[in-house]
């Protein structure tokens, strides 16, 4: 401390440790306390080894909704392709009459249908 | 007056940390009565509660051991697994209250009334009433006086303990001290707090 203390502050600092004192715990059993110890980092291990099965998972699920999404895009231009041949149509001639942004609204919005968004 | 925390503690932490076994021991034996009067002060003076938080002071502390790296003194380091325990415990408690919306928990008991030289003092009105009054601060607040006034410890180990700036210890420390006194008067002594 910067300053030294007074009177009443030193006495008040020895009730203040005697009270602590009074309360304090006895010293532990160590070998009670360590099996504790040894439940607490069992604790901690198996935490550490649930969160890794927890990314895995996530990892998983967002391989599985990209495959998903790959394979809408792919059927649904298939489809299209299919259907405009059908129509007799040219592909080219369906996309010049087209703004491309609405081509790609309307192929965002179907994936985003088949994968269940 | 607390003893600073030397070369030896930081070498025994150092090796408990590397599990050793027998370096935590002697560690936790060389320390236990003031990281237990912390723990004392934390829990209001109420015995189970310091005995329930120093045994989980005791717990993060060699879990923790590995983590530390010798550049603090162990007492710093020791005294911020106490204060840390310690909010974790009462955040939880807080927690618990709002659930169940039923009684505090715990109520701090009075101090044991075996006879003795130490416990007639303590049964002085003047230690009752700053015993009430320390209870009426928050458990940091708490910490911080006993540790600065029961154990004696410096303003910058302070600092390190409590993550704040020397300036700000010495600052919070005169305003608690004009707080304590002033609630030492309320609970009924005329306790003369430093000006």
């Amino acid at each position: 401390m910067t300053h030294a203390p007074d009177d009443s502050q030193t006495r008040r600092g020895r009730v203040l440790g005697v009270l602590a004192e009074r309360a304090a715990p006895a010293r532990p059993d160590l070998a009670a306390a360590r099996k504790r110890i040894e439940a607490e980092e069992l604790v901690v291990r198996l935490e550490r080894a649930s969160r890794r099965p927890r990314v895995l998972v996530a990892a998983a699920a967002c391989a599985l909704v990209l495959s998903c999404a790959a394979f809408a895009a792919g059927s649904y231009l298939r489809d299209r392709a299919l259907a405009r041949a059908d129509a007799g149509e040219s592909e080219l001639a369906v996309l010049a009459q087209r703004p491309m942004e609405a081509e790609m609204s309307s192929l965002v919005a179907d994936i985003f249908n088949s994968t269940g968004f | 007056m607390a003893p600073p925390s030397d070369t030896g503690d930081v070498d025994l932490a150092l090796r408990a940390g590397r599990g050793d076994h027998e370096a935590f021991e002697r560690l936790v034996a060389s320390w236990w009565d003031r990281l237990g009067r912390v723990c004392a002060a934390l829990a209001g003076y109420d015995g189970a509660l310091a005995e329930e938080l120093a045994g989980d002071v005791l717990v993060r502390l060699y879990l923790g051991l590995p983590r530390y790296r010798g550049d603090a003194s162990f007492g710093s380091f020791a005294y911020r697994i106490c204060r840390n325990a310690a909010a974790d415990h009462w955040r939880k408690i807080a927690r618990e209250r709002r659930r169940f919306s039923g009684p505090r928990p715990r109520q701090s008991e009075p101090i044991d009334p075996a006879p003795g030289p130490e416990e007639t003092w303590l049964r002085e009105e003047e230690a009752q009433a700053i015993r009430r009054a320390m209870l009426r601060l928050r458990p940091q607040d708490r910490a911080l006086l006993h540790l600065a006034e029961g154990e004696g410890l410096g303003g910058v180990e302070l600092a390190r303990i409590f993550g704040i700036a020397p300036g700000t210890v010495k600052s919070r420390l005169h305003r608690l001290r004009k707080r304590l006194g002033a609630l030492i008067k309320e609970e009924g002594h005329d306790a003369c707090p430093r000006r």
